[in-house]
């Protein structure tokens, strides 16, 4: 918890979170990310009165631009993706605290006239030497600026003051890469400084994963090996690569996806109940699962994962180019754009159960969610004929579009018979609460200002994260090519062949 | 948001309510709409008792609007125990919000009662069964209450959560220390005069966040309040004395005498370490803008002060500005949105439980005008 808590006119208050004045300094101030995620984020936590008094921004990138002229770029970004539009008079006052300094990441006197610049906000706003960097450059550019905010003395604030760290994804590209990022991490900064991000993990629809399971007392009893075959992780992405094809052709989607979205995905849904909810608590279960998951020697990728990618096909019924010619990418090119794993975990509770992950581009829709099926009824009194098909329970949570929670029973049919047919009991966020959910980065960002990095990742999780899926990287660098899919379909007929030799099939999305 | 009927608003027998609504679900959906896929939806059942077909026209409608954030069971009753005769009859209705692009098409319930003279004392008979089981109950008074009467203590025992708006009161001021007794008797209670005083508790709490700033919060010696008076002339306090009730149970001050204090404009508090606390209440004529009194805030400490002000005609603003100790002055606006009754009962629905921190100040509001 942060000093406010000793504020005594916040206890009672519905609205609990505000941080201390402090400064958010953007690496990568001139990119995507700043423009269209970041700084409307942080406009619209500035005009639901979550940000306090001073609050600053400082853009640190390489191009010439002014204040001004980064304002204005911001302006324009703000008023076209900031959920809640932009007011004039607010924009004004909020647009007082931002300012740009131009640099290189290598550069020291980049820093040096970035110290100054914070300790003249200290004094003119109140920052009280609180800062927050935010890494939202490409990774190969992580190691030098920290080491550089090192050198410049940056990785303490004077003044008792805070000073903290946004890590971006993704955080290495395979074990080694990892644990070297870590090492020059570790070398600034200590661990409790560090915030590596999953923006995955700012989506109300996960978190209320945690809710639903350990404030409800029905589930628990249920989850685990004895009631349930086999869980079902997809995120499924009905856009191709989008213009990254050079980014993709070096990430594939075991990197782009796996390692980090659907692991934290995996994790909150096999975790056991932490002690309480309080940041490392969480961590700590969370990095239990992921040792526990039995590692994939890279002589038997091809037993427990399929690689696809796709080829010419549709989207929405329009025709799209496959894969390989997307802009940026080899004609030849061996990178994978789906993948299917099959993982176990090896504790008490989840012994000899199935999680079936399954991620790709060019898919039929978009579509990400959780599917916990149940075993079938121990004796089948009802299976007479072939009018009964019974099938499993289901418990999904849904992620996205449609957030939400069904499960998925038997009923009968009205009528003189005893037919039966599958029903959903649903739960829709929209539907009982109306409400839009804040932007992921709007919850993250202000978390990490509050010091609360429950919803971040460790270290420990990155690396035992790593540990699981650069064997699999490398079993596959000399495995055999990606299976092709048509763009627009479910992935690649051996991905269904994949469960079927196990009696089980993917849900239908 | 624009709400269509799901079938016309039809008398019902008021013993067969639940049967009729069952009918009105299995109608086609009204006006010009899309046959979209419907939602069923209720997580509360929300009572409100008016007076007269038109206040019961204007809840019914501003209920209506929030269906696609609080899908509820809206049981609206008009009760005229005045009136001559004996009746009660009831109408049902189902309305349906006309969706967001890609959002689900929201349905509920309005039941819509109508009692006269001695008929209002059946009303609590007729509510009973109508109460959708498992979900919370809110009566909702949003008009005056009427304190001590049978209909209102046997509604309020069937509710969760009482939401009333203490503005409305005859004489707040001086039933400011009889309404936790009146209204609460344990039951979560909401006070739309105080919901309007939270963003201006939030903004004053947000000074004292940081750790060299809560210290400034056992120095302050003088508070003063800027509302508005009310368009009739007359001046009502409750908002300012709320405002520094709530500063006042959250600080430790306690009502001292002050022999030179004027009692309507200004009071003494004294501070846990003896010192004094000097208030102002400055009332400013004009019209109140959606029963908002509070114009601006004023704390002075021995090295800092804040403030909290309108920004000129601006509805949706307000300048705060700090002054602490040797650092530069800060000043800012922030957005403050206008507090509309949807709003207020918007965030009172979102409630569970007792507002401690509304009961200690109205505590501390009526040991100031006791």
């Amino acid at each position: 918890m942060t000093e406010s808590t000793t504020n005594p006119l916040r206890s009672g208050l519905r609205m609990q979170r505000t941080p201390e004045p402090c400064t958010v300094v953007i690496f990568g101030a001139t990119g995507d990310l700043t423009h269209r995620k970041l700084v409307p984020g942080l406009y619209n936590l500035y005009r639901e009165r979550l940000l306090p008094p001073g609050f600053s921004v400082i853009g640190f990138a390489r191009r010439e631009w002014t204040d001004e002229y980064f304002r204005q770029t911001l302006y324009d970004d703000v008023k076209e993706f900031s959920r809640s539009g932009l007011e004039e008079p607010l924009w004004q006052s909020f647009a007082e605290g931002i300012s740009y300094n131009r640099s290189s990441f290598d550069d020291p006197a980049g820093y040096q006239a970035l110290a100054e610049k914070l300790a003249a906000l200290d004094e003119q706003r109140g920052t009280g030497g609180n800062r927050l960097f935010y890494l939202a450059t490409p990774p190969e550019s992580y190691a030098t600026i920290i080491e550089q905010l090192g050198a410049a003395g940056l990785n303490h604030s004077p003044n008792g003051g805070w000073t903290r760290i946004i890590i971006e994804k993704p955080f290495g590209r395979d074990l080694n890469s990892a644990r070297a990022l870590d090492t020059a991490v570790h070398k600034v900064f200590d661990e409790s400084q560090v915030y590596r991000i999953d923006h995955y993990l700012g989506k109300e629809t996960v978190q209320n994963i945690l809710v639903f399971r350990f404030a409800n007392g029905i589930f628990e009893p249920v989850w685990n090996r004895r009631y349930v075959d086999h869980v079902q992780i997809t995120v499924g992405e009905s856009v191709g690569v989008e213009g990254r094809g050079n980014y993709y052709e070096h990430a594939g989607t075991i990197r782009d996806m796996v390692q980090n979205h659907l692991m934290q995905l995996l994790t909150l849904t096999a975790m056991e109940p932490p002690g309480s909810y309080e940041a490392n608590s969480v961590r700590d279960e969370k990095v239990k699962v992921v040792r526990a998951i039995r590692p994939i020697a890279r002589e038997d990728v091809a037993k427990y994962s399929i690689r696809g990618q796709y080829t010419a096909g549709t989207e929405g019924g329009k025709p799209v180019p496959g894969y390989r010619e997307e802009t940026g990418v080899d004609p030849s090119s061996n990178t994978e754009t789906y993948i299917a794993l099959q993982l176990f975990v090896e504790n008490w509770r989840w012994a000899g159960v199935p999680f079936y992950l399954r991620t790709g581009k060019r898919l039929p829709k978009r579509a990400s969610e959780i599917a916990i099926q149940f075993k079938s009824a121990p004796l089948m009194l009802f299976d007479q004929g072939p009018l009964n098909n019974i099938e499993p329970n289901v418990l999904t949570i849904k992620v996205q579009p449609d957030e939400g929670i069904s499960l998925k029973f038997e009923s009968k049919i009205p009528g003189q018979t005893t037919q039966i047919r599958p029903v959903t009991m649903d739960f829709r966020y929209n539907a009982s609460f109306g409400v839009a959910s804040p932007e992921a980065y709007e919850r993250l960002l202000l978390d990490a200002m509050l010091g609360d990095s429950t919803l971040f990742t460790r270290s420990d999780e990155v690396d035992a994260s790593w540990s699981l899926i650069t064997p699999i990287l490398e079993g596959w660098q000399n495995g055999p090519a990606p299976e092709p899919y048509e763009a627009g379909t479910w992935g690649p007929q051996a991905s269904d062949a994949f469960l079927e030799s196990a009696g089980r099939k993917w849900r239908k999305l | 948001m624009t709400s269509i009927p799901l079938g016309e608003r039809q008398p019902v027998d008021i013993g067969a309510i639940e049967k009729d609504l069952a009918a009105l679900w299995k109608q086609p959906l009204g006006g010009d709409s899309q046959r979209a896929q419907i939602t069923r939806s209720c997580v509360m059942t929300l009572i409100a008792v008016v007076s007269g077909q038109r206040e019961a026209n204007e809840v019914t409608s501003a209920i209506i609007q929030m269906t696609d954030r609080f899908p509820n069971r809206t049981i609206v009753i008009d009760a005229q125990p005045e009136s001559g005769g004996e009746s009660l009859e009831a109408w049902a209705q189902v309305s349906c919000q006309v969706p967001a692009a890609g959002s689900t098409q929201i349905c509920c319930e309005q039941i819509a009662i109508e009692a006269r003279g001695a008929g209002v004392g059946r009303v609590p008979g007729a509510v009973l069964p109508l109460l959708v089981p498992d979900v919370p109950v809110v009566v909702w008074w949003p008009r005056s209450a009427p304190l001590g009467t049978p209909l209102f203590e046997r509604l309020n025992a069937m509710a969760d959560r009482v939401i009333i708006d203490s503005a409305l009161i005859d004489e707040p001021e001086g039933q400011i220390g009889g309404l936790l007794a009146k209204f609460g008797k344990g039951r979560a209670i909401s006070d739309l005069a105080w919901g309007r005083l939270t963003p201006w508790r939030e903004l004053t709490a947000q000074f004292f966040d940081t750790p060299s700033a809560v210290s400034h919060l056992s120095e302050i010696t003088d508070v003063a309040v800027h509302y508005r008076s009310r368009p009739d002339g007359t001046v009502d306090r409750l908002q300012p004395l709320l405002f520094i009730g709530w500063l006042a149970s959250k600080l430790g001050w306690r009502t001292a005498e002050c022999a030179e204090c004027n009692r309507d404009t200004s009071m003494k508090l004294q501070r846990p370490d003896g010192g004094m606390v000097r208030v102002s209440l400055a009332a400013i004529p004009g019209d109140l803008r959606h029963d908002e009194q509070i114009e601006g805030v004023v704390m002075h400490c021995d090295h800092a002060s804040y403030q909290i002000s309108r920004e000129g005609e601006r509805a949706d603003g307000v300048i705060v500005a700090t002054r602490e100790g040797e650092l530069a002055p800060l000043r800012r606006v922030v957005h403050l949105e206008q507090v509309d009754l949807l709003k207020l009962l918007a965030e009172e629905l979102r409630q569970f439980g007792r507002d401690l921190g509304y009961e200690q100040a109205l505590g501390a509001a009526a040991a100031m005008v006791a």
